[in-house]
């Protein structure tokens, strides 16, 4: 199988050769070849020659089986209506947003509507456009044989990093939140349009939507209130404009009564596909409550701190651990989460691909 | 249901509001600040932790509980000062570490604090180890210092911040917690941090008995 087919035999529930892997986040591949961000963008510039060159390496020398074809980050389209991004210039952290953002009040929010309303995202940002070169480079290098996933966050989290302070949007949901509706509705637009300018440049699979305020910074019922329908909007709109289908990257512990029945609605009213979970949800459990009974495929989480350390023998005992808690492993691929140290090297990560790679042989477990 | 005195329940709920008014028509009344904060507030905000720990409460609720804690502790804080009836469970010096400008954890486990009687010095967010290590030495005695970072590879601030209290000579003294959605218990054992709590309202719990051991 080659890195799409296999990738398509997870989403299909059918045996792949070997479980796939999904790729490391992203500040920290660049971090780990050598740039530190201001190296590679600024407020309002964007290094698309070397963003490439970092993610072409990554590829090659990783061997990830799914791949987000550029450097994508918190702070995208923020300048441009007002707000400063923050760029660390060390560790592997990516840029994000800071308080000076764009909606510092509501009296703020009709000039930042109006311009949200007529924003190019493929021009309008040059770190957006800078971004969407990489992932033409990249297209055109390996969109052949690998699958492509274009990203960004949805809801709640795309409204809070796009206009407001975190929280100050936090305490929005309660004081005002028919105004963090029509925030929400405004980013989750926005987000939909930039998902596409990213597939109009080369992204050729899923779309990876990420919700990471999750159940670890509101309740199910918010999530429910604020995020559902912008997630089904989301999910919609990209299977009509694209034939893809959504996975959600969402943060918190999935398991209490409430989080499961929200997420059971992310499946059956919202369309979800697939889902990148974070260390909160063991990979049993994932197996057994969401891939089986929910009928969706699934990340399973490895650990990060194994990985970190190494050494290799370690990390491959890991792995096996993993792929022996999870059945059958149909609808399952492995993900290293958010929470992989930067100072994790490439080797230690190398040595994780593999040991998935060679442990993740199908049928497995028999 | 569990009922509640009408100020305890009004920190509950986060309305602010509320509970100015009613500490102000208690300060009228002559009630000491010392026991609307102890008794009624210090209770409000024990019962949010509670609820959080629990999985009803969730951040926004716990920040909107904290906000109407934080408006009527402005308007205690002088008057506590003055009073001879002051207590204090001990003193806190608290900061997201260097790199990280993640403020909202490190926010409500100051406030939790605060709420639970405990003195704290904000230091604020992307704190250099300099700043710890002049913010403690300008107090004597045991001190408690609480780390916080949200994203992972700030984690590595952490243990360069207690080897810098080692060169101070002050880590005899001072309790170090470590907080933050990536930190784990076995995180904070292996940097030799005196603990960690799984979130804000254990973190009081740990700081009230690190006072006490």
């Amino acid at each position: 199988m080659n890195k799409k087919e296999r990738f398509q035999a997870v989403r299909e529930k059918r045996a792949p050769d070997f479980m796939p892997v999904w790729p490391r986040v992203q500040s920290q591949m660049l971090f780990s070849y050598g740039y530190k961000l201001p190296e590679v963008t600024g407020q309002d510039w964007y290094d698309s020659d070397k963003v490439t060159a970092a993610v072409l390496k990554s590829i090659k020398e990783i061997d990830y089986d799914v791949a987000i074809p550029s450097y994508v980050d918190y702070g995208f389209g923020v300048p441009p209506l007002g707000g400063t991004i923050w760029i660390p210039d060390k560790f592997g952290v990516a840029a994000g947003t800071s308080d000076d953002q764009p909606v510092k009040t509501k009296a703020d929010w009709p000039r930042v509507k109006k311009m949200m309303a007529t924003y190019d995202v493929k021009k309008k940002d040059p770190r957006m456009a800078g971004c969407l070169e990489v992932m033409k480079n990249i297209s055109a290098a390996v969109g052949d044989e690998m699958p492509l996933v274009p990203m960004y966050y949805v809801g709640t989290t795309a409204a809070m990093f796009l206009f407001r302070p975190n929280e100050a949007f936090l305490e929005d949901l309660f004081e005002d939140p028919d105004w963090v509706k029509d925030m929400v509705e405004v980013a989750t637009d926005w987000a939909i349009d930039w998902i596409s300018a990213q597939y109009e440049a080369g992204a050729n699979s899923i779309c990876f939507a990420a919700e990471t305020m999750g159940t670890l910074m509101m309740s199910p019922k918010m999530n429910e209130e604020f995020n559902l329908p912008c997630i089904k909007k989301m999910v919609d709109e990209v299977r009509k404009r694209h034939g893809q289908a959504t996975w959600l990257h969402i943060h918190g512990n999935m398991r209490p009564p409430k989080a499961y029945e929200y997420l059971t609605k992310l499946v059956k009213e919202a369309g979800v596909e697939g889902f990148h979970f974070d260390e909160n949800c063991p990979a049993d459990w994932i197996k057994t409550e969401v891939v089986d009974k929910l009928g969706v495929s699934a990340c399973i989480i490895t650990d990060g701190a194994a990985i970190a350390k190494g050494p290799a023998e370690k990390i491959d005992e890991a792995v096996k651990n993993d792929m022996a808690k999870i059945g059958d492993g149909l609808g399952l691929m492995m993900a290293p989460s958010c929470q992989v140290l930067p100072a994790t090297s490439n080797e230690h990560f190398k040595a994780w691909v593999d040991a998935t790679h060679k442990y993740g042989k199908y049928p497995l477990n028999q | 249901m569990a009922e509640f005195p009408e100020l305890t329940q009004a920190v509950i709920d986060g309305n602010a509001k509320k509970v100015l008014e009613i500490v102000n028509e208690e300060l009228k009344k002559n009630a000491t600040p010392q026991s609307l904060l102890t008794n009624y507030m210090i209770p409000g905000m024990l019962h949010v932790g509670k609820l959080m720990q629990e999985g009803e409460y969730f951040i926004p609720e716990v920040l909107r509980s904290a906000k109407a804690m934080r408006g009527a502790l402005e308007l205690l804080e002088p008057l506590l000062g003055q009073g001879a009836d002051r207590q204090s469970e001990g003193y806190v010096v608290i900061g997201t570490v260097d790199g990280d400008i993640h403020d909202i954890g490190k926010n409500l486990v100051a406030m939790l604090l605060k709420g639970a009687g405990f003195q704290v010095n904000d230091l604020g967010v992307s704190v250099k180890k300099e700043v710890c290590i002049e913010a403690l030495k300008a107090r004597e005695g045991k001190v408690i210092l609480g780390l916080s970072a949200l994203i992972t590879p700030t984690l590595e601030e952490m243990p360069i911040v207690i080897e810098a209290l080692k060169e101070a000579g002050l880590r005899d003294r001072i309790k170090v917690m470590v907080g933050g959605a990536p930190v784990t218990q076995e995180f904070a054992d292996e940097i030799g941090a005196d603990g960690t709590a799984e979130d804000a309202a254990g973190a009081v719990d740990l700081a009230k008995r690190l006072m006490q051991s």
